[in-house]
């Protein structure tokens, strides 16, 4: 091709490829398309049932709630106050549900339902448990009945003899079984120990918290409702915590730092070229080849995923220090005549080019097969990254005249007296970094993932004290495939946890629902007390009771003797029990398509996890959260170390066994290096520095290729490498100081590991003893 | 071993001197609760007459309450007593009242069982004997009733006067107050309080439901000023 057409060419391609990419960019939603969520870094179809259920629940249900706390001069704020700001939030429209936890409204529509149907829904359980007191005592079963009467008696004058029973008179006459009261006595840790010197608002948001609907406007209709509650109560204190609270600060905290990072490393980068770039202004030349670098990394992440995760960008924009690495090469190898052609030059530049690039792509490529979003997103954005950075350097510089950044080349030490010196440091190094490999750490912690935000963190713990919310407190999820299943399950977890914790016995929303086995047997049950009305009257008129006072209840007792206990009335029992959990209450239980779950509360740390028959597991959900982070830690050590063999069984098929062992010991010896210097020093390392040992690997082993070229030619190692090497130590460096701990892991090992790199390429030829 | 009665020189048959010494000791033991027991208040203790403005007191009251009003730290015995429309005799419970102007009232119950009621400003709290706490969930309405405990308890008629019209008979001697709720939704769960003392010595207050559902809280000995000590505070109140 002649060059003014190859010029016309590669003017006309980038066009093509720089508009077809904004367009496509242009036209995204962003709020849709880029996720803040950390519970989005965890695989939808996560293989592990337990941690399915803690991702739906913190996205679904607990992540909408939003706890208000009301105070005014120390005192809880005025009912009116309360009232108002409460009406505020539901005019809002952004609420599905609004509750004032001292309204009693909600606990007595609930209290009447049950009170309705408790002998649907308390009875069955009630009987199931005497029957088998009464089996223990092994007396003949005629005599079921009068045992039965005389035990009700019995709990009777033990109930009215406690002076809290004050509150349950009333219900006595007609629940003289105390179905309500003992239901009440043990379902009292689910209501928590609600604080009594505020008063308390509890609502769940409609739109998700971690979208823009969520936040924003949210905010704008609380700052309403607490002027409007402020006008009704002056001075009042309204003190509140949501997990969009958190995605808000989030946001704006890696926006921050992405803007101050960015400027620094950008700064970082031009000091650096300032001091070994001759004509500084030529190297605005390198900044389209890192614009089309991430222009196609955007554009094929966009397309390949229908969400992403907004650390792929933040990690992914690190990608403008390899992609600038092409460019560097291209851009500063001398022509070898002073009339060489673009396409002679590239002729002799592109093996190592493409040899570097398509071998890192290869490696990048196998972060596909990792279970994380996260990092199969990253390998996309990445390999995407890279390819357009090789295709826009290429056609860039072939539209351009005789393009060459000159370099200043620092004066090199004598390689025969720096020799001994130089060696005596390669051994010292090598010694370090082994040692310090024995002394690695890692620590899988998932809050690395999450923005730190200490006022907001402890806002949030003061406001969830004030509800009850305790950390010695151990939530437990029983699920099953169906309501039945999950009820048994229920029963059976309870069963064990109270024998192994008899001091802190679970409650549950689940009591409300007889177990299906029990509701089976209760017709039964029923037809053989057929004299229990009469032998319950003569025990309380011998207890000292009138018992005419409990003629509704043996009313209600033979009404519910002649009704039988079909499937289809337990279902709707269910369906209709579960509709009157609203509120906080109910976050307790969940039940559709996908199955059911109940959740019990038990006011113990959490120890011993359940055996894994009664589908039960402690929601310790950072733990959980965290044994999965250790697992997909090793899942990327297992990928990357697959993706590095592969990049170094590629570069011995490229360059033979001898250049080879060269090229791979470079990336690979820098590597180690970096983690040998971060565990002496005793750094402790997660995820994200493995996966900045990959990115660093992926930079020296380009450093590695194109010096491979000079060192064959007996040449020092080419300006371009130092160049590019230090400018991505100047910015990854920068970004090591970065408050985001992912961030500064990403940064701290990527710099590591390219300044070992270029001090191997740099004192390698010393070692040698080679003049060049 | 042998029986009393055999040692003595009897058979099992109850022995005339016996009977002869019990009977003045019996007589003489009703005469005595009749003089302890304090009187009822008259039937028509809630009628217009008597109503008074709490604003407004006028002798004796204007004293009296003042009196009741300066009396600081209590520390009493009580015998209190549940009347239920669905048991034939009463349900007795006995203890402790503590009554502090800084922590509330705190009821600590001995028999039947030990409980204890605590009850200011920020609600009702339930204690086990094992010092376990919870607090009862709250609802206005119940908390209207209990804190009217306090209130009467603290003679805070300011308090009850938002809730309740004021109601007096007697003199300084033998007195009566009755409290009767507002608003309906209260009267359901608490019709009349009726609070009955001597001189400055408050006797029994009765929480009235209907005529066949009552608590009565008879108050024995009483140490006025009482001192409460840093642990007995922490025990007995929130």
């Amino acid at each position: 091709m002649e060059p003014p057409r190859q010029k016309l060419f590669a003017r006309l391609a980038l066009a093509a490829f720089a508009v077809l990419g904004l367009l496509w960019l242009a036209r995204l939603d962003y709020r849709a398309k880029i996720s803040t969520d950390v519970i989005d870094l965890i695989p939808k179809d996560e293989r592990s049932p337990e941690l399915s259920l803690v991702r739906s629940l913190a996205s679904e249900r607990q992540a909408r709630t939003l706890l208000f706390a009301l105070r005014q001069n120390g005192a809880p704020a005025p009912a009116e106050a309360t009232r108002r700001f409460v009406a505020e939030l539901k005019a809002s429209g952004l609420f599905t549900e609004v509750a004032d936890l001292a309204d009693p409204a909600a606990r007595d529509a609930l209290g009447a339902f049950i009170f309705s149907r408790r002998l649907d829904l308390l009875l069955p359980g009630w009987l199931a448990t005497r029957q088998a007191e009464f089996n223990e005592t092994k007396r003949p079963a005629a005599e079921f009945s009068p045992w039965l009467a005389e035990r009700v008696a019995t709990d009777l004058d033990a109930f009215v003899a406690k002076p809290e029973s004050v509150a349950f008179q009333d219900l006595v006459p007609r629940d003289p079984l105390l179905l309500i009261p003992t239901l009440v006595e043990k379902t009292q840790v689910l209501e928590g120990r609600h604080s009594s010197k505020t008063a308390l608002v509890w609502a769940s948001l409609g739109p998700s918290p971690f979208t823009e609907e969520g936040q924003q406007p949210a905010f704008a209709a609380i700052d309403r409702a607490s002027a409007a509650a402020r006008a009704e109560a002056a001075g009042l204190e309204i003190q509140w915590t949501g997990i969009n609270r958190f995605a808000a600060e989030s946001r704006r905290r890696i926006t921050a730092e992405l803007s101050w990072l960015n400027t620094l490393s950008i700064a970082a980068v031009l000091g650096v070229a300032c001091v070994f770039v001759r004509r500084i202004w030529k190297v605005v030349h390198l900044i389209p080849v890192i614009l089309l670098s991430l222009l196609g990394a955007w554009t094929v992440s966009t397309a390949a995923f229908g969400r992403l995760h907004v650390l792929v960008f933040v990690v992914g924009s690190l990608l403008s220090g390899v992609a600038i690495d092409y460019g560097f090469y291209l851009y500063m190898q001398p022509a070898l005549h002073p009339n060489e052609p673009f396409r002679e030059k590239l002729s002799r530049l592109i093996k190592p080019l493409l040899a570097s690039c398509l071998t890192t792509v290869l490696g990048f490529s196998f972060l596909l097969f990792s279970e994380l979003p996260l990092i199969r997103q990253l390998g996309v954005f990445v390999s995407a990254g890279l390819v357009s950075a090789l295709i826009g350097a290429i056609l860039y510089f072939a539209q351009l005249e005789r393009p060459f950044l000159e370099t200043r080349n620092p004066p090199r030490p004598d390689p025969t007296r720096s020799r001994k010196y130089t060696r005596a440091l390669g051994v010292l190094a090598c010694a370090a970094a082994l040692l310090g490999l024995f002394r690695l750490s890692w620590r899988d912690d998932i809050r690395e993932l999450d923005i730190p935000a200490p006022d907001l963190r402890a806002n949030d713990q003061s406001v969830r004290a004030l509800f009850g919310e305790s950390p010695n407190r151990t939530v437990f999820i029983t699920r099953g495939q169906t309501l039945s299943d999950a009820r048994m399950a229920l029963d059976r977890f309870l069963k064990w946890h109270d024998a192994r914790y008899p001091d802190s016995p679970a409650a549950s929303a689940g009591w409300l629902i007889p177990s299906p086995a029990d509701w089976n047997a209760t017709p039964e049950r029923l037809r053989n007390l057929p004299q229990f009305v009469a032998d319950l009257g003569a025990a309380l008129e011998k207890h000292g009771y009138s018992s005419e006072s409990f003629a509704p209840f043996f009313e209600a007792w033979r009404r519910r003797v002649r009704v039988d206990n079909s499937e289809q009335r337990y279902q709707r029992l269910a369906t209709d029990t579960l509709a009157h959990l609203t509120g906080p209450l109910g976050l307790l239980v969940q039940s559709g398509p996908g199955g059911t779950w109940f959740l019990s509360l038990a006011d113990h740390a959490s120890g011993q996890p359940p055996p894994a028959d009664l589908s039960t597991f402690a929601v310790a959900q950072l733990e959980s959260l965290n044994s999965l982070f250790s697992r997909y830690r090793i899942s990327a050590l297992r990928l990357s170390a697959t993706g590095l063999a592969l990049v170094g069984a590629s570069v011995f098929v490229l360059y033979g066994l001898r250049r080879g062992v060269r090229i791979f010991m470079i990336p690979a010896g820098s590597c180690l290096a970096a983690f040998g210097l971060l565990g002496l020093a005793g750094h402790p390392l997660n995820l994200f520095h493995l996966l900045g040992a990959f990115l660093g690997v992926c930079l020296s082993h380009n450093y590695a290729i194109f010096s491979a070229e000079n060192a064959d030619r007996h040449e020092a190692p080419p300006p371009s490498i130092r160049l590019s090497a230090l400018t991505t130590a100047a910015s990854f460096g920068v970004l090591a100081f970065s408050k985001i701990p992912v961030v500064s892991a990403l940064g701290t090992m990527v710099a590591l590991i390219v300044l070992t790199a270029l001090l191997t390429v740099e004192l390698e030829p010393l070692a040698a003893g080679k003049r060049r | 071993m042998t029986p009393i009665a055999t040692r003595l020189g009897h058979s099992g048959r109850r022995p005339r001197w016996c009977i002869a010494l019990a009977v003045p000791f019996l007589l003489f033991l009703a005469l005595a609760s009749a003089r302890a027991a304090v009187p009822y208040a008259p039937d028509d203790i809630v009628s217009p007459s008597r109503r008074i403005d709490p604003d407004h007191l006028t002798a004796p009251w204007t004293d009296l309450v003042a009196e009741l009003q300066k009396k600081g730290a209590i520390f009493a015995t009580f015998t209190e007593n549940r009347y239920l429309p669905f048991k034939k005799i009463p349900v007795i419970f006995t203890g402790e009242l503590r009554l502090s102007p800084d922590c509330g009232l705190s009821l600590h119950y001995l028999k039947p069982e030990d409980r204890t009621m605590i009850v200011d400003a920020l609600g009702v709290i339930l204690r086990d004997g094992s010092g376990r706490s919870r607090e009862l969930p709250a609802d206005p309405r119940a908390l209207a009733a209990t804190s009217a405990l306090l209130h009467v308890m603290r003679f805070d008629f300011d308090e009850l006067a938002k809730s309740f019209s004021t109601y007096a008979a007697g003199d300084r001697a033998l007195w009566h107050l009755a409290f009767e709720p507002k608003d309906e939704a209260l009267s359901r769960s608490l019709s009349r309080i009726v609070v009955t003392g001597e001189g400055d010595q408050v006797r029994r207050i009765q929480l009235r439901k209907s005529g066949l559902q009552s608590i009565e809280i008879l108050i024995g000995e009483v140490r006025e000023g009482a001192e409460f000590t840093a642990a007995e505070t922490k025990r007995f109140f929130r």
